[in-house]
């Protein structure tokens, strides 16, 4: 800037004045012969109504809700709001997309039950190779339901399940899905690869239940129901069945081992090399990988926007000034975002509401001496328009499963886990929420902690049904967009708060797999494409 | 997270995603050529109807805020006519000026807002909340200095030392960034 002082200051001095709406005639006329000769004045002009600018957008992030007693926090009104409206109103475009009660009241399932839903995907195909199916193709990167059949021609399809175990199918070949964790062979090859994290997989016949202990194995099952199961790595658990299907004594099966199981018994296996061999030979699939969306929040800097690709925005906003200033502390990768149970913050999160797809990742340290008072949401978030919201905490009420153990509600729906997170330790979380065909169910919900599948689902009614947990359905403020970090949506002034630290936070737009939730929390970062394809 | 995993986006959707991305950069071109907020929103959904309209000639891929910044270029022009001074407070030649000036400095404009939240944390509590008060929607110089508790001279002046402080903070950041 190459303006005299005198000059600079001038300029300074008008651009105030119009700004707020102060300025004279003689003043706009000075302002504007300036403008017109310097090159440099434009250049300062512009910097300053820029700034005015941008400190619109800021100020209107400052709410006056903030409950009683808590810090005064900053939040984004989305002013794109009001240029949709403008837009639908200009009959430009169809705003059929989401705001859907996540939740309806059905009086139907007005009492608790501990039973996922028969509609409930359990595992998708990830990958195929020249897949002939016999009824209903099935499409790339297809959900797969509880109870669904897998029935392939030839060929070869790769079976993703939630809880991470991955089945290549060899046509022809004939599969139920039973769960997440167990799927029956009825005719057919297939090779599981199982990694660490979903141990106790297991998949059964007629003839032999075989519980994964963490390897790569393969199973050949026979129109007789006679099947071979040989070991590649690591160690499986199988139990012979009788003609009656009772099982019988567990041998475990070493690497390079193998077994035929028939009704009449078990033997060994002709032709072992060879067909053990041929399993391990590895076959090239086409896997399908759909682009995700992230949005990283590492926790390491005291504010500040969040590392997100262009399409998908999210800005963290200081809660306080107490949460910009001493609110960090060690973490899990570099630094954390340190709540002690009465400061919280908020994003702005435009479309987090919808009704989406989408998962959450996340490490969090609870104390182990953390108050059941102190179980405020880690996160939470508005659900449509309609006042109820979302949850991710952990545990307070012995009743609905493990006390500490993550907990996911979604109105009137919550998920609690089995590992206890208030042991003072690192642990990663991914919650992923996938929308149902029927619009105006609850999202089904998945919880992987340190990267495995847990969780059992309760419903209950609108009623306090059982002990003292808070009903987390109705939120204090209105539905806008914004993602909570520490505090509980419900309860006004007295909601309740997280007490531990976060780190790493990552939102994607999409449900993400196993797979790629083992790499989030390994190596922090999304997988690349070409990493997942080449897995 | 505008659209459901599963679609991909429809030219509606794009729409919608691009305008929430790119509305605060589109708003501040208005602004720096209407220096009044509510004029600026005027021709602000203005825009937005013209860019919904002719969202089809728009070729993904290249610079949508720079597109309809084009297209808020002609609206300020209109609202000239339309309103004759009332909106637009300078000159044509003069508003082509700056509006090339904007043009140019475009590529900081993410990165100043940004280091703009950086040099916020920075003020005096004090200080912050005249200025945010006085940037609020409805708000102006009068309402942020009786809820601050200063003269109405007082607030001007404290304002305009605020700008300059946060003008300089802006520029420092964005310089300490680029040197690292």
């Amino acid at each position: 800037m190459n303006l005299p002082d005198d000059e600079l200051l001038e300029l300074n001095a008008l651009c105030n004045a119009l700004i707020d709406g102060a300025i004279t005639e003689t003043e706009r006329t000075r302002l504007e012969k300036m403008l017109a000769v310097s090159g440099d004045a434009r250049r300062f002009y512009v910097r300053a109504m820029t700034l005015s600018a941008s400190l619109f957008d800021y100020a209107g992030e400052m709410q006056a809700d903030a409950p009683e007693g808590a810090p005064k926090r900053v939040v984004h009104v989305p002013a794109w709001v009001w240029t949709v409206g403008s837009l639908a109103a200009a009959a430009c475009v169809v705003l059929a997309l989401w705001l859907g009660d996540a939740a309806k009241r059905d009086p139907a399932n007005e009492v608790a039950s501990a039973e996922q839903e028969s509609d409930d995907s359990v595992a998708r195909l990830s990958g195929a190779k020249e897949c002939r199916w016999l009824g209903t193709a099935l499409s790339p990167g297809a959900e797969l339901r509880r109870g669904q059949r897998i029935e392939l021609a030839s060929g070869f399809a790769e079976i993703t399940f939630d809880c991470g175990a991955q089945v290549t199918l060899e046509g022809p070949a004939s599969l139920d899905l039973s769960s997440a964790w167990d799927a029956v062979l009825r005719r057919g090859t297939l090779k599981a690869n199982v990694p660490q994290e979903a141990i106790g997989f297991r998949i059964s016949n007629p003839s032999v239940e075989v519980t994964d202990l963490g390897t790569e194995f393969s199973m050949v099952a026979d129109e007789s129901g006679a099947t071979e199961v040989f070991v590649l790595k690591g160690a499986v658990e199988a139990a012979p069945r009788d003609a009656a299907g009772n099982a019988g004594d567990a041998v475990v099966l070493h690497e390079t081992q193998s077994r035929r199981f028939a009704k009449a018994g078990g033997t060994d296996v002709r032709d072992r090399d060879a067909k053990l061999a041929r399993f391990m030979r590895k076959v090239a699939l086409d896997r399908f990988t759909r682009p995700a969306n992230y949005v990283h929040w590492t926790f390491d800097e005291e504010a500040g926007p969040a590392l997100a690709p262009d399409g998908f925005t999210a800005q963290l906003e200081p809660a306080s000034e107490a949460l910009s200033a001493g609110t960090r502390t060690e973490g899990r990768w570099q630094r954390a975002l340190q709540l002690d149970g009465r400061y919280f913050a908020k994003a702005s999160f435009p479309g987090i509401s919808k009704r989406a797809a989408r998962t959450v990742a996340f490490w969090v340290n609870v104390p182990a001496d953390a108050p059941l008072p102190d179980a405020g949401a880690m996160l939470g978030w508005p659900l449509g328009s309609t006042g109820r919201g979302l949850e991710i905490g952990w545990n307070r009420n012995p009743l609905d499963g493990t006390l500490g153990a993550l907990r996911t509600s979604a109105a009137r729906n919550s998920l609690t886990g089995t590992t206890p997170l208030r042991d003072g330790r690192w642990h990663h979380l991914a919650v992923v929420f996938s929308p149902k065909a029927k619009a105006d169910a609850a999202p089904q919900i998945r919880q992987y902690v340190d990267g495995r599948l847990e969780g059992l689902l309760t419903r209950r009614s609108g009623k306090r049904a059982r002990g003292t947990q808070t009903e987390n359905t109705d939120l204090t403020g209105s539905a806008e967009d914004a993602l909570w970090i520490g505090r509980s949506l419900a309860g006004g002034a007295s909601a309740a708060h997280f007490r531990g630290a976060l780190d790493e936070l990552f939102v994607a737009d999409r449900a993400l797999t196993p797979p790629e939730i083992r790499h989030l929390m390994t190596f922090n970062k999304p997988a690349a494409p070409e990493i997942l394809a080449a897995q | 997270m505008n659209r459901d995993a599963d679609q991909p986006l429809d030219r509606n959707q794009q729409l919608m995603l691009l305008m929430t991305q790119h509305q605060r950069r589109i708003f501040g071109y208005i602004y720096t050529l209407v220096p009044n907020r509510t004029d600026a929103e005027d021709i602000l959904q203005e825009t937005s109807l013209v860019v919904c309209e002719k969202f089809e000639q728009f070729r993904p891929g290249t610079d949508f805020a720079a597109w309809a910044c084009q297209i808020a270029y002609w609206e300020v022009r209109r609202a000239r006519q339309k309103f004759a001074r009332a909106k637009v407070v300078f000159n044509q030649e003069v508003v082509d000026a700056i509006s090339e000036t904007a043009a140019e400095l475009a590529p900081q404009t993410s990165a100043r807002h940004e280091a703009l939240a950086k040099c916020l944390q920075k003020l005096h509590p004090r200080d912050r909340e005249l200025l945010l008060t006085r940037y609020e929607p409805g708000s102006g110089v009068e309402a942020a200095a009786q809820r601050t508790g200063r003269s109405l001279e007082a607030a001007y002046k404290a304002l305009a030392r605020l700008r300059k402080l946060l003008l300089d903070c802006v520029s420092h950041q964005l310089s300490m960034e680029g040197a690292t």
